[in-house]
């Protein structure tokens, strides 16, 4: 039997504010939470669809980026983690939100 | 005429793709007529409302933008009969709101309503004295006793309250009754304070609130002097708190011959086309409601988005900034010009007739130059 697949998706609820170049918020509007996130943080954002797992998402990341680091694979899930933390996505387990 | 060379050959700063704030006049009625309300009784503006369709459709388009936060005004928005209808299209565009009130009108139902939506930053009320004589005397009789029922209703259903208070002629030797009354009475957290100002119906009535020089002397000196369990909690962005705070530091830095603070000897006042943007009662977006006359365009017909970001005459004003005061013959020769932001355009407009200038009312060399005093 195939181990299940966890996979982050945003909260519907969540806005991604777009401010400077590609610089941006999200923005809670039911708890009023705000999170800056970077350029490389809005792409991640992007590919949090429910559909792709850490370690694609990271794939596409690096792709992307010429110059992410070494350390992006742990940077990104920690990024994913306090995402999760601040209520801006949740995970699924082979596609049901969890 | 001066010579505003600086403004033509201005660069425009970065702007943010859309508002953080809209504030929506969303009510040009009103049940109260107070001496000094700076909305009513503007030529340039057309007092008429819109629909709640074009409202909603407009609140569409504001989620579209990722604008996160609203402000609804009037007038007095809780005299719009559909105002739940309003609220419920913000929640839906995931944006949150607050309200600006006179207070008089709040009852359980409502507050109830929009305590549910978890969405509110905070309903504003404003009170101006420490007892129905003095709030009265400048809002009409009755208010206080019902803008006081209003806060106890909002406190009840944890609906997050704050106060405005507008110091004039009749409630300038109040300020402490008022700061134990909204702190200690009705425990509210904190309070902000500013005063009538040279704008809307208070023009008519000016001789009879506006503070003179003695007054604003001892609406400084009282709110310095207040206890410190008070002065805490009580904020000023403009009025005469702000400047018993801010004209000290002017003070000492001309003495110090210290180097010009950072937004110093240009027309920097104020930060508010970088970040909000307002819309009328009946539609037309302006850069706020100190500048009602200058429309940019009008919602559902005119996209916000471009209106925000191209709007030639929203850019001018924003590159304000970049004119120096020395420019001005109101200001030639004074010490406290690398220390100044030139104040508010709005009130500029309306007692200069030119939104290019620097406005008088808050004007340091002025007021000393007229017998004021700063500690
Ligand atoms: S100041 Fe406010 S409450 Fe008073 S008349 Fe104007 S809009 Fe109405
Ligand atoms: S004259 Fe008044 S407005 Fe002009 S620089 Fe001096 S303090 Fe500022």
């Amino acid at each position: 039997m195939n181990k299940p697949k966890k996979t982050p998706i945003q909260n519907p609820l969540t806005v991604l504010r777009v401010e400077f170049d590609d610089w941006a918020i999200l923005f809670d509007p039911d708890s009023a939470k705000t999170l800056g996130i970077n350029p490389t943080g809005v792409a991640v954002w992007k590919l949090v669809d429910g559909q792709r797992g850490i370690e694609e998402i990271v794939e596409e990341i690096r792709e992307k980026f010429s110059d992410v680091s070494i350390s992006a694979e742990k940077e990104t899930s920690d990024f994913i983690d306090e995402l999760y933390r601040n209520g801006f996505i949740g995970y699924s387990l082979n596609g049901v939100a969890q | 005429m001066n010579n505003l060379s600086a403004l033509e050959n201005a660069t425009l700063p970065k702007i943010m793709r859309s508002p953080r704030i809209v504030r929506l006049e969303i009510s040009s009625n009103c049940n109260l007529r107070c001496l000094y309300c700076y909305y009513f009784e503007n030529s340039a503006v057309d007092y008429s409302n819109l629909p709640t369709e074009q409202w909603l459709q407009f609140f569409v388009e504001l989620g579209s933008m990722a604008v996160t936060d609203v402000s609804l005004s009037g007038g007095e928005p809780f005299l719009r009969p559909d105002l739940t209808d309003l609220i419920d299209g913000i929640v839906q565009n995931k944006m949150r709101f607050g309200i600006n009130s006179n207070g008089t009108l709040i009852n359980d139902h409502i507050a109830e309503y929009i305590a549910e939506t978890h969405r509110c930053n905070y309903v504003q009320v404003s009170i101006d004295g420490s007892s129905s004589e003095v709030h009265d005397s400048c809002r009409g009789e009755g208010s206080f006793v019902k803008a006081v029922r209003g806060i106890k209703t909002l406190q009840r259903h944890d609906v997050p309250v704050v106060v405005r208070v507008t110091l004039h002629h009749h409630n300038v030797h109040d300020i402490a009754n008022i700061a134990a009354f909204l702190l200690d009475e009705l425990g509210l957290s904190g309070f902000s304070i500013n005063s009538a100002g040279y704008i809307g119906a208070c023009r008519k009535n000016a001789d009879e609130v506006l503070l003179t020089r003695q007054d604003r002397q001892i609406a400084m000196d009282d709110l310095l002097n207040l206890p410190q369990k008070y002065a805490d909690r009580i904020t000023a962005s403009a009025g005469p708190l702000y400047e018993a705070k801010h004209w000290p530091k002017m003070e000492a830095a001309r003495m110090n011959h210290d180097p010009a603070f950072p937004k110093g000897g240009h027309l920097t006042a104020c930060g508010c086309p970088f970040n909000e943007i307002s819309v009328r009662s009946d539609g037309m977006i302006i850069p706020c409601s100190m500048l009602a006359h200058m429309v940019l365009g009008r919602i559902n017909s005119d996209s916000l988005q471009e209106v925000w970001l191209n709007n030639p005459e929203l850019n001018r004003l924003r590159m304000r900034r970049a004119v120096p005061l020395n420019e001005f013959e109101f200001c030639r020769g004074c010490n406290y010009m690398p220390y100044c932001t030139g104040n508010c355009p709005g009130m500029a407009f309306t007692l200069t007739g030119d939104i290019n200038q620097p406005s008088p009312e808050a004007c340091l060399r002025k007021f000393l130059a007229e017998g004021g005093s700063i500690t």
